[in-house]
């Protein structure tokens, strides 16, 4: 049973390529895509080969669900327990104030603001979780993914919010 | 595991390759058209008077359908417009209201229009635009034409989708596959055969826009990401011009003034002034005007094309190509070109590249020797209703396809006996804001709340089409849910609609024949009659009585509709009036010899 990363042929680390994946993602469905079966019984196991496919491209090319997946192959599932669980008082706090303040905030321009400042603190999140991978700290990729998803969120958030007012 | 079961509609087990020929089919909001491709080149079919654009308006005159008159009213117009709309929805837009009026039956739940006297769905009625299609292919290639790639938009719901493929059937179509309209003029431009680079599709058609991301290398065109409004197109832009005449001049709404409305945007694509007498009024419009009356929906656009931009994660773009009459503003290249500063690509006529990639791909589809390939995405996210009115997604939009997905949903009370599976299309949190495909009960096996495992799995197939399954893992009950997008017709109703449409098609083929023995036997004794007149004293009474005879005989029998009994009679009546020809011929040549020396001759 082939992992994402075999499937596509890249190497398993977190920092990948994307230029990359892309190309080994095409290349793959060049290969097993339905539409280019030669007869029936081959289309039908090239369906869901190509399924697969669409799958670890899916799940690779994303920050989140890459590190989650990652996680995933250590063994370590983040599930919905653990994002409740692992989280320690403070930073249940730190989120729920976050999240207020988009709530309550109304003018586009600090919305804005607001969004740029997340986006930077995602990408140092990002930063730290090559790090961790790369040494092998496992805990320490728990640790940020689960920041990494809740900052997910909120700027998810902000960016429907934000849309909303410009219509 | 089997997931899905692919089977090739009237085919047997190995197939090499199809000879059957495969059409594209653009069924417009304007105007629709049909083509076909060989060795990768693309050609539209042309009726017999050589028009490509079919104009999408439905009349009915004389017991026919009327399909493609502009000028004949009454007619109904932007059919595609009303494609898995319901009654609420049309009532809820003016646009497709002021068009929709006359013919909406206000008492009918679903969508039913009034059309010579009978209540119609939408799929019958645009059945027949794609029936003109069919028999305009047929004649040109002199065979029966069956399959065909028909192209949507990319917002396309399932349940507009489902119509237009409904509409196909009727009309005696196998659609291979619906592909989107975006997609499909890339395809056109063959671009994924010569570069490499993310590409921006800009579709504005009659009746709505869209907007597709696409990256294109190795021969594969990937779509990224798509975007649009279902409810934005040339016909608003039209509106507008008329809402603009309407207050200026002061006028009431008219069809006349519509048709001089639609003209504006074309004049004023090569002119800056367009003027015309209406009611011995002169009626004037500058392209400053036009440009300003018409900029906050170009607006509108730039801002979905850059959402789409956004989901798609920002590439660099190589290229925007223009899809759509529409296109042809200047404000719109412009406005592009100003906001994200790269080429603009409309080489190929912006009615036709969405039909020519339609009809690459059927080649595709039908032939063995592909060299592209296109790889789609699901438009719209797919999901299931929760316990409180939520929306669960399970497929997102803009991943790519064949794409399966599972999850497994318990009870929330003891003893449940039924789960309710509600699968519902958008992006809206909300039930009551997305589009309901589907609802089905599930049975349960009589459990405490939370020990029920419903593994719900939905499916989508290279060609588009979603199935959903659902399996309790405790008892191992498993059902195949079936999403058919047969929104408001029940399975019945379907049947007796493509029954009716295939008996009328053998009707229809039936009268024609009967008008053509019908002629041909009135042409038979208007010719002898003729002749008689010439020549009366050619025959003696006997054999003029004959004659007589045959002529009575013959004209009964056209009254009484029998083409068996007609063709009867006819030969029968050549045979009498054969030797009454002959004797006319010899006297005919007699007469000339008559004056002649021999020498002459």
């Amino acid at each position: 049973m082939k992992n994402y990363f075999e499937l596509l042929s890249i190497e398993m680390r977190y920092d990948i390529d994307l230029q990359m994946l892309n190309t080994q993602y095409l290349a793959m469905q060049s290969k097993y895509h339905p539409d280019w079966a030669k007869t029936n019984e081959e289309k039908q196991s090239n369906l869901s080969i190509s399924i697969d496919i669409n799958k670890a491209y899916s799940v690779l090319k994303c920050d989140l669900s890459r590190s989650k997946y990652l996680l995933f192959l250590h063994n370590i599932v983040l599930d919905e327990l653990i994002l409740k669980q692992d989280i320690s008082r403070e930073s249940l706090d730190y989120i729920w104030e976050e999240l207020e303040l988009v709530e309550y905030t109304k003018e586009l321009v600090d919305l804005e603001h607001i969004l740029n400042d997340k986006i930077l603190k995602k990408n140092k999140l990002l930063e730290s979780l090559i790090f961790a991978f790369q040494s092998n700290n496992m805990q320490n990729a728990l640790d940020i993914t689960i920041k990494l998803q809740y900052i997910q969120n909120l700027l998810n958030k902000l960016q429907l919010k934000i849309k909303n007012l410009k219509i | 595991m089997q997931i899905i079961e692919i089977s090739e509609a009237g085919s047997s087990n190995q197939h090499e390759h199809d000879k059957h020929i495969g059409v594209g089919i653009d069924f417009g909001t304007t105007n629709s058209l049909i083509a076909f491709s060989n060795n990768q080149k693309p050609q539209i079919i042309a009726d017999d008077k050589g028009i490509e654009l079919l104009p999408s308006t439905i009349a009915f005159s004389e017991g026919n359908f009327i399909i493609g008159d502009n000028d004949l009213v009454p007619n109904l117009r932007s059919i595609k417009r009303f494609f898995g709309k319901t009654l609420t929805d049309i009532k809820g837009n003016s646009t497709l209201f002021a068009l929709a009026k006359d013919y909406i039956d206000l008492n009918s739940e679903i969508l039913r229009i009034k059309f010579n006297e009978k209540l119609l769905t939408v799929p019958e009625i645009a059945a027949q635009i794609f029936l003109h299609l069919k028999k305009q292919a047929e004649k040109t290639f002199e065979s029966k034409i069956i399959k065909a790639v028909v192209t949507v938009p990319a917002h396309f719901d399932d349940i507009a989708r489902g119509e237009v493929m409904l509409a196909a059937k009727i009309a005696g179509f196998e659609v291979l596959r619906l592909i989107a309209e975006p997609t499909a003029a890339a395809y056109a431009y063959g671009l994924n055969k010569k570069n490499i680079g993310c590409y921006l599709v800009y579709d504005l058609g009659g009746g709505t826009f869209d907007v597709s991301i696409l990256n294109m290398q190795l021969g594969i065109l990937q779509v990224i990401s798509t975007g649009g409004d279902n409810l934005l197109g040339g016909d608003d832009i039209d509106h507008l011009v008329m809402n603009y005449f309407c207050n200026k001049y002061n006028l009431l709404y008219s069809l006349e003034l519509m048709k001089l409305a639609k003209k504006v945007k074309e004049t004023l694509s090569n002119q800056p002034k367009f003027s015309s007498i209406y009611n011995k009024r002169i009626l004037e419009l500058n392209i400053e005007e036009f440009e300003k009356l018409i900029f906050p929906l170009v607006r509108r656009t730039l801002m979905i094309t850059k959402d789409t931009l956004d989901n798609a994660g920002n590439p660099d773009i190589a290229g925007i190509i223009l899809v759509g009459g529409s296109t042809r503003i200047p404000l719109i290249s412009h406005s592009l070109k100003q906001t994200f500063n790269t080429t603009i690509f409309s080489d190929i006529d912006p009615d036709k590249a969405v039909v020519w990639g339609a009809a690459l791909q059927a080649e595709n589809l039908t032939s063995t020797n592909v060299s592209s390939l296109l790889i789609d995405v699901v438009p719209l996210s797919l999901g299931i209703e929760l316990h409180g009115g939520v929306t669960e997604k399970i497929i997102i939009r803009n991943s790519p396809i064949p794409i399966s997905v599972t999850r497994e949903f318990t009870t929330y009370m003891d003893n449940q006996i039924f789960m309710k599976l509600h699968v519902l299309q958008g992006e809206r949190e909300m039930v009551e804001d997305c589009r309901s495909l589907a609802e089905f009960q599930l049975k349960l096996p009589l459990m405490k709340a939370g020990g029920v495992r419903m593994e719900v799995t939905f499916s989508i197939d290279t060609d588009g089409i979603l199935s959903v399954s659902a399996l309790e893992k405790n008892s191992g009950v498993s059902h195949i849910v079936e999403v058919s997008p047969t929104y408001g017709l029940s399975k019945n109703e379907i049947s007796s609609i493509l029954e009716n449409a295939y008996q009328n098609a053998i009707n229809d083929h039936n009268r024609k024949l009967l008008q053509e023995t019908i002629t041909n036997a009135k042409s038979l004794i208007y010719n002898i009659e003729n002749a008689i007149k010439e020549m009366p004293n050619l025959l003696v009474e006997e054999e003029m009585q004959k004659v007589d005879n045959a002529i009575k005989l013959l004209t009964e029998a056209i009254s009484l509709n029998d083409r068996d009994y007609i063709i009867e009679c006819s030969k029968n009546f050549e045979n009498v009036t054969e030797y009454f020809i002959y004797e006319r011929l010899n006297e005919a040549v007699e007469g000339l010899l008559k004056g002649k020396h021999i020498d002459q001759i």
